[in-house]
């Protein structure tokens, strides 16, 4: 890279550009040339394209319940269907290009130009674009119709097909599901026959009254618990009770009556002598009753015996009422631990059976359940089935009446009238530019690049070496300048650039005015 | 143009106005064409018929030169030697600005040695323009001493003014006898005087590494105070003469090709040369804007 300040550019550009004169004006010469050239045989490109709304939600999808194609690689797909050597076979033998019958090699030749000229675009996953571009615009219209055409046919047909073969498919799987379901059944039939009345809540029962027995249960015992100690206390008082309590009775008993005779006796007396006969009778019972007292209680035959709880009670007991209060409440107590203690034997038979009823129902209820739970299931499955298939036969029906079409054109193929993309004009244009422009981009990457010492500064700031003066060219009167540097030879070259620049534009728009093609250049 | 072109330019004149036969003119054009530089060369032929009347002009100017020994304005311009009156300006003060820049180095006449950078880098040019420009000045004189032993061109224009067969530099050194006014001889431009190179049996830098050399140098510029000595020097990159050439002299002055020497191998030579005697650098042959 030279070194090159920014006042000195200016000049060191202009010195440059005319030492080398020649060289700028063939890179001139030569790249506007070479653009005219090239802009004259560039071919116009007439695009027609057709859009087609794509119905994403095809007829599979509801069959089978799930997304069957990412709409993403649509235009993948619709390029694989298009580029389908029938497509192009068709649209090679019914497009006139004018150029009579092809041979087999020229007919391949321009299968793969059309495909290169084709593209298919995917608009928001709601369009599909089909474009395709020739020079004649004619020919870009009537292929691209013919492409939209057949494309619709195929896609019609292969959706058409795509549709039967769920419906097949559907149907199998009815056959399959209906079959597993009428099994189901017969066995569930079969397990209710064998095991009647068994629902699937029995066990809960069954259960349930165990409990309620086990807490009865437990509870009878404890009554019968509290009964059993309460007539054992009963017995206990009732046994010391029988010897005092009925002796003591019996004496006090006596002596009231002795005490009550004596009054007797007492208020006689008072009127009476104690010889007056009631006197005495009263004495001689007073001393009966004394006679009686004192005669020795042995007499056992006087005494009545009864048996309660296991034990004997004296008949002369029945005499106090407190001993005949607690016989009678031993008696209740005994005949209640007595009927407690039958209860609770019976209680825990029925536990028992319970229990084991209980055991057997689990078992056959799980069964039951397993055998209901796959009724339920291919019920359903089938029921489903059932819905699909007959969405499907919808859908088969719509297609075939074509109706449900999966693919429809929104925008006809259009026919072009101006030509897309780079034209004559725009080649022509960019080569003047170029032309005018790279030899100066030549001069200057020249001069960046090349090292050799050109610029004052070089020496004084780069090398910092003095710098005496800078000697000019020295002009000779007889100096030859080569013929391309003469101003003269300059001007001529750009000019006959310029007519000829002129010219073809004109050849050009007769040629294009003359042909039936039309269009601007 | 080389000077070689330029000289042989005037010589083709010269030889048309003696009435010598065109062929041998064209051959002589040809034999005189340098290899290799710009302009001039294979148009030189051209050139020196198309300027047939010019050549008739400069006949008549020539004979009066023949006695006055001084080159015409327009032959000077063939020549490529600038003078006072010059139409080209630019290369005039250009010339003048060295020569200034050279004066501000020291009080008093000097030695100078001028040597391009590369072969055919224009140093003869600005050596022999360096000693006609000081020239200029009527109160100065200068002597071109042509120490180039590869392309000397002092000695083809000295033919050009009817000088031929005088002795030379190489003689000089070799012949003790000689003396310096066998060799100091008129150059055909008021006030400047040149040293020939001389015939030469053998080639060889050791000429100018003898004390003969260096008393001939201290000589010629003490003889008179106003004297400035330029001594035109081979192409540095070549050979070693002209570092042994660049010791002798007071200063050096290095003459850079435009377009010519990349900066390192500028810097190369500089760095071989005492940096106390390199006056600066001259950048030659800059194209016109």
């Amino acid at each position: 890279m030279s070194h090159i300040t920014l006042d000195e550019l200016g000049p060191l550009l202009s010195r440059e550009a005319s030492a080398r004169r020649g060289t700028l004006l063939a890179i001139f010469a030569g790249v506007s040339l070479l653009f005219l050239v090239v802009a004259f045989f560039w071919q116009k490109k007439y695009t027609s394209y057709a859009q087609l709304s794509v119905d994403d939600s095809r007829i599979v999808a509801p069959i089978v319940g799930a997304e069957t194609t990412s709409s993403s690689d649509q235009a993948n797909v619709a390029r694989e269907e298009l580029f389908n050597n029938d497509i192009l076979e068709r649209v090679v033998s019914e497009v006139d290009r004018g150029d009579g019958p092809l041979s087999a090699v020229a007919r391949e030749r321009l299968k793969r130009e059309i495909m290169d000229n084709t593209d298919v675009y995917n608009i928001d996953n709601l369009l599909l674009e089909i474009t395709y571009w020739d020079p004649d615009p004619r020919v870009a219209f009537e292929t691209t119709t013919l492409f939209a055409d057949l494309f619709l046919a195929r896609a019609m047909k292969s959706s058409t097909e795509e549709t039967s073969d769920a419906f097949d498919f559907i149907t199998n799987q009815v056959e399959t599901y209906r079959n597993k379901l009428e099994d189901a059944e017969a066995r569930l039939e079969s397990f209710r026959a064998q095991y009647p009345g068994v629902s699937t809540a029995s066990g809960v029962l069954a259960d349930d009254r165990v409990v309620e027995l086990q807490r009865d249960l437990e509870a009878t015992q404890l009554q019968y618990a509290q009964a059993e100690q309460r007539r054992r206390s009963l017995e206990r008082e009732l046994a010391s009770e029988s010897s005092t309590i009925a002796r003591d009775y019996e004496a006090s008993r006596l002596a009231g009556q002795i005490a009550q005779l004596q009054a007797e006796v007492d208020v006689l007396r008072l009127n009476y002598t104690d010889d007056y006969p009631d006197i005495v009778r009263l004495n001689q019972q007073i001393q009966d009753i004394r006679d009686n007292a004192r005669a020795p209680t042995g007499g056992d035959e006087t005494q009545s015996v009864f048996t309660l709880g296991g034990r004997n009670y004296s008949g002369a007991s029945n005499l106090s009422p407190v001993y005949q209060q607690l016989r009678s409440e031993l008696a209740t107590t005994a005949a209640e631990a007595d009927a407690l203690r039958s209860r609770r034997d019976q209680l825990a038979v029925l536990v028992k059976n319970e229990e084991e009823r209980s055991n057997v129902s689990s078992r056959v209820e799980r069964e039951l359940t397993e055998l209901t739970r796959d009724y339920q299931i291919n019920k359903e499955l089938y029921e489903d089935l059932l819905r699909r298939q007959e969405s499907a036969r919808l859908s088969m029906t719509l297609g075939a009446e074509k109706q449900g079409v999966l693919y429809r054109i929104v925008e006809p193929p259009n026919f072009p009238v101006l030509p897309t993309g780079l034209r004559f004009m725009h080649i022509a244009l960019a080569g003047i530019v170029l032309a005018t422009l790279l030899p100066f981009v030549y001069l200057f990457v020249f001069l960046k690049l090349d090292p050799r010492i050109r610029t004052s500064s070089t020496v004084t700031d780069v090398l910092e070496l003095p710098l005496l003066t800078v000697v000019p060219h020295m002009k000779q009167p007889n100096d030859k300048q080569p013929m391309f540097h003469r101003p003269l030879a300059i001007m001529g070259t750009v000019a006959v650039v310029c007519v000829l620049y002129v010219v073809v534009f004109i050849i050009k728009f007769t040629l294009e005015a003359s042909s039936s093609t039309g269009g601007i250049l | 143009m080389t000077d070689r072109a330029k000289i042989a330019n005037v010589r083709s004149m010269l030889d048309q106005q003696q009435g010598k036969s065109r062929r041998r003119v064209s051959k002589g054009g040809r034999e005189l064409v340098p290899t290799g530089r710009r302009i001039g060369g294979s148009t030189q032929l051209r050139a020196a018929n198309d300027s047939v009347s010019l050549a008739d002009r400069a006949r008549a100017e020539l004979a009066n030169m023949e006695e006055a020994k001084l080159f015409s304005d327009r032959q000077l311009e063939l020549l490529g030697i600038v003078h006072p009156r010059s139409k080209d300006r630019a290369l005039v003060d250009a010339f003048r600005q060295l020569r200034t820049k050279l004066y501000s180095l020291r009080e008093g006449n000097f030695s100078v040695l001028v040597s391009s950078v590369v072969p055919q880098g224009g140093g003869s040019f600005v050596g022999l323009n360096l000693a006609a420009t000081i020239a200029f000045d009527k109160a100065k004189t200068s002597l071109l001493v042509d120490a180039n032993l590869h392309d000397p061109i002092v000695h083809r224009l000295q033919k050009l003014i009817g000088i031929e067969n005088g002795h030379g530099l190489l003689e000089y050194l070799e012949h003790p006898e000689l003396g310096i006014e066998h060799i100091v001889s008129p150059s055909g431009v008021p006030r400047m005087r040149v040293i020939p190179i001389g015939s030469h049996a053998e080639i060889s830098a050791e000429h100018f590494t003898s004390a003969r050399y260096r008393q001939l140098m201290e000589d010629i510029k003490d003889r008179y105070d106003n004297r400035f000595v330029v001594v035109d020097g081979p192409a540095m990159s070549t050979t070693a003469d002209a570092r042994i050439l660049s010791d002798i002299c007071d200063y050096t002055v290095l003459v850079v090709p435009y377009g010519g020497v990349t900066p390192g191998s500028l810097d190369a030579i500089v760095d071989e040369i005492d940096e106390r005697k390199l006056a600066g650098i001259v950048m030659n042959d800059q194209p016109a804007d």
